[in-house]
């Protein structure tokens, strides 16, 4: 019987039709996957930065009126801010569209001109970022990631300057997103299987284990809050000591294109008669009382506030909310107990009316 | 260039465009085939190329000699340059590190250190596929088994045709120099079976022998460190990627000249399905077991000399057979192994006793279930870095240990899965390219899952064929 298999044939006619047709079914199944791929990525991608970015232009796309408060940033507010919390204490419509900090303030500024070109201006607008943010550029390869055909236009592509490998990077992360997060893939794939395995003790060693793997999974709500609910002391100490090397080793510095994007925030806050706030996001309690951390703060807020001082309506607030490790993920990102705190806190810092 | 690169991609596409418009005028066709297949042996080291050019005037000239030569003794003179010659390169750039450091290490074993300097020769990418079809070549037109070639154009198309140049099939003269020589004709089957070897090629490369590699290469790197479990997941890993490497490349070289109209031969006629030692020679790298049958074996005496004899030349045959594939102790210990082993068998074969039928299913199933695990620890031989990694490999495998690496032998069964349905499909239509007997509506989602998997599933790094370093 196994004397078989050492033949090949190809005497069955094929048509140049058939071939053709073949050809055209591969190409849409290429496509399908793609696309089925790329939507089972943005729910259960174990690269939780792409979800957020994916899941808040879908709730912007999807928004259908406008907001009092629009509150951009990132994912340090996505985790912080939820808009049921200002709905039932001050009675203010809002949505979170807070994203990942590689965006800047440059992903801040394309989400209010979708926005402001849809519904006109909003009551107030509120930029939320980590405080180690400002000083990096953006990330080119990100623009791909947003859902939107302009992301990689010419136009785009001129004004970032993106050409040869980032290009290839930017093109790829939007149309051919098998290739593109293909690392995300093969992890979503991994923790799949683990799921299927494994307890949930055992799958949460291996998520600490991995750290390739989401240790927590998030609840990524219609009004755009992220909500993760378990606090993770362990990685805000560790977390911790690379902030402080990082505040040991740097001076604030604001990068070119969050200086651009914050100064076209301001001049369409001018033009549209929006306020502006800029807050600091949450902070971790031991970290957010060091000296080198305040020094930051300070010169953080300085260089803002001249670099805006022409534009009405921009406020610059240099006070931050703390938290203890218990109700932390890392040192700057809040489990969903503290988040109405938060919340509390910086509708009261940035309307105290 | 790597066949699994996008740079190889464009260049195939420039290389069928130009072969396309060049249909009408065959030496205008060939001598495009001809530079490009140049461009695409110098991309890794310009320098190679006059290696390859020397060997192909050298057999060129020998041949036509070989072929107008007056006597036999001096057709034997020509034959004699072109062995040496090709051997010299092949003893030279391959071996010759080899053996100092073998001389070296003898050396020191009796106490005489640094009486030899340490040589380090880069080793030119494909040298022993084109030394042996060169060879292969001057034999038979030494044998009048076809005469010389005297266009040198078809004849150095012939030696480094791109498809095959680096990793083979090493083809015999007599199956693709006439086809060099004559127009080609691309048909719609040629076209479409050609597109299924390559994207199938390129899955088993990429997704297989790739994602394989991970697991083998953990494992190999320090088997001592390993469990009985993880060094069988190891051994297993490896089987897969070698494979998938190997076959994954011979199929996308068929793939390639099948699209263009050449015929190659077939290199692979799945070798985890044999029944015995010798039916795995008949099924994996067929190119180079049918050479070294052809001009090795038979010329030794082959089995005609009894049964001592025929031992010999068995041992002989492997053993250099090993040697082909790198200068390195465990690939002549690998080779003696598969020489051993086709001994045994014939040896228990020659009993007298009852026997398993022949032609049915559990028979063959069976002898498959004895001859897979052998062929694995074929694969350990082949794949350690050192004598004592197979030491700690043959102490540590059959130990039972604690399951572990569970992902890993998940990963290694999810990639082998899909060959493995491929491969008993096959083996049910007696037929490698069963596939394209599907409906095309089917196939067309068989390709595009195929190319959607190779995308998605690739480890993003551009890994080299293994079979290269040979």
């Amino acid at each position: 019987m196994l004397e078989r298999g050492y033949e090949e044939s190809i005497d069955h006619v094929t048509r140049a039709r058939a071939i053709v047709l073949a050809v055209v079914i591969a190409i849409a199944t290429v496509i399908g996957v793609e696309l089925a791929v790329g939507a089972w990525l943005d729910r259960h991608g174990t690269n939780l930065g792409y979800r957020y970015i994916a899941h808040k232009w879908r709730v912007l796309g999807e928004l259908d009126g406008p907001v009092d408060w629009l509150v951009l940033g990132d994912s340090s507010v996505a985790q912080a801010f939820d808009p049921e919390v200002l709905a039932t204490e001050r009675g203010k419509t809002s949505v979170n569209l807070g994203t990942i900090g590689n965006f800047g303030a440059t992903g801040d500024l394309w989400m209010l001109e979708e926005y402001l070109e849809r519904f006109g201006a909003p009551e107030r607008v509120v930029l939320v970022h980590a405080y180690d943010v400002w000083h990096r550029p953006l990330d080119r390869a990100l623009i791909g990631r947003v859902p939107r055909t302009w992301a990689t236009s010419a136009r785009i592509r001129e004004q970032y300057e993106i050409e040869g490998d980032e290009l290839i990077e930017l093109v790829t992360n939007r149309w051919v997103r098998i290739y593109a997060e293909r690392t995300s893939i093969r992890k979503a794939l991994e923790l799949a299987w683990w799921k299927l395995v494994k307890d949930d003790d055992e799958l949460a060693a291996i998520r600490a284990a991995d750290r390739e793997l989401p240790r927590t999974e998030p609840t990524l709500e219609p009004n755009g809050f992220v909500r993760m609910c378990d606090p993770i002391p362990g990685q805000v100490a560790g977390d911790t000591r690379g902030h402080r090397k990082f505040l040991a080793k740097n001076r604030f510095r604001l990068s070119r294109d969050n200086q651009d994007a914050l100064v076209r925030i301001a001049e369409l806050a001018a033009l549209h008669g929006f306020p502006v706030d800029i807050v600091p996001g949450p902070l971790y309690r031991r970290l957010a009382v060091e000296d080198d951390l305040e020094r930051y703060l300070d010169a953080a807020v300085e260089r803002q506030r001249r670099l805006l001082e022409p534009y009405a309506g921009v406020t610059v607030h240099r006070e931050l909310r703390a938290f203890d490790s218990g109700q932390m993920q890392n040192a700057d990102h809040i489990t969903c107990d503290a988040a109405p705190d938060y919340t509390r806190w910086l509708s009261e810092r940035v309307d105290p009316g | 260039m790597l066949f699994n690169s996008w740079v190889f991609l464009a260049f195939f596409c420039i290389v069928l465009a130009l072969y396309v418009l060049t249909q009408r005028r065959l030496s205008w066709q060939n001598a495009m085939l001809l530079i490009a297949s140049y461009v695409f042996y110098g991309w890794w080291d310009w320098r190679f190329l006059g290696l390859v050019l020397l060997s192909t005037v050298i057999d060129y000239v020998a041949a036509i000699r070989i072929d107008s030569a007056p006597n036999p003794v001096a057709r034997k003179r020509w034959l004699m340059v072109s062995m040496v010659s090709n051997l010299g390169v092949l003893a030279g750039f391959k071996y010759f590190g080899f053996f100092v450091d073998s001389l070296d290490a003898l050396l020191h074993a009796v106490g005489i250190d640094g009486a030899l300097p340490t040589v380090s020769i880069v080793l030119p990418v494909g040298i022993s596929f084109y030394t042996f079809q060169t060879m292969s070549y001057t034999i038979d037109v030494y044998r009048r088994e076809l005469p010389a070639c005297t266009s040198f154009r078809d004849f150095a198309l012939y030696v480094t045709f791109f498809p095959q140049l680096v990793a083979g099939p090493i083809e015999r003269s007599v199956h693709l120099l006439p086809q060099t020589q004559r127009p080609r004709i691309m048909t719609a089957e040629g076209i479409e079976a050609g597109m299924f070897l390559c994207l199938w090629g390129l899955f088993k490369k990429v997704v297989v022998a790739d994602n394989a590699a991970t697991i083998a290469n953990a494992i190999f790197a320090d088997p001592s460190a390993h469990s009985g479990s993880a060094l069988l997941l190891g051994a297993l890993a490896f089987t897969a990627q070698i494979y998938g490497d190997f076959s994954g490349y011979s199929d996308i070289a068929r793939g390639l000249a099948k699209i263009m109209g050449f015929e190659l031969m077939i290199n692979f006629k799945l070798p985890y399905f044999a029944v015995s030692p010798s039916d795995f020679w008949r099924r994996w790298h067929v190119s180079l077991s049918s050479w070294l049958r052809d001009y090795l074996y038979i010329p030794l005496g082959g089995n005609r000399g009894g049964r001592w004899a025929t031992d010999r030349n068995l041992m002989l045959t492997m053993t250099l057979g090993g040697l082909w594939h790198g200068a390195a102790w465990n690939f002549v210990i690998w080779g003696v192994y598969h020489g051993l082993l086709l001994i045994l068998y014939r040896a228990v074969g020659s009993l007298p006793g009852p026997r398993l039928p022949t032609a049915v299913w559990w028979a063959d199933l069976l002898r498959v279930a004895v001859m897979f695990p052998l062929t694995v620890v074929g694969w350990i031989i082949f794949r350690v870095g050192s004598l004592a990694d197979l030491g700690a490999f043959a102490s540590g495998i059959g130990v039972p240990s604690a399951a572990d690496h569970e992902l890993q032998w998940a990963a290694l069964g999810a990639v082998w899965l899909p060959v493995l349905l491929m491969q008993l499909a096959q083996l049910a239509r007696n037929d490698l390219l069963c596939a394209l007997r599907l409906p095309a509506l089917l196939r067309g989602i068989l390709y595009g899952l195929l190319l959607a998997a190779t995308v998605a599933l690739s480890t993003g790094e551009s890994n080299e064929f293994i079979y290269f370093q040979f």
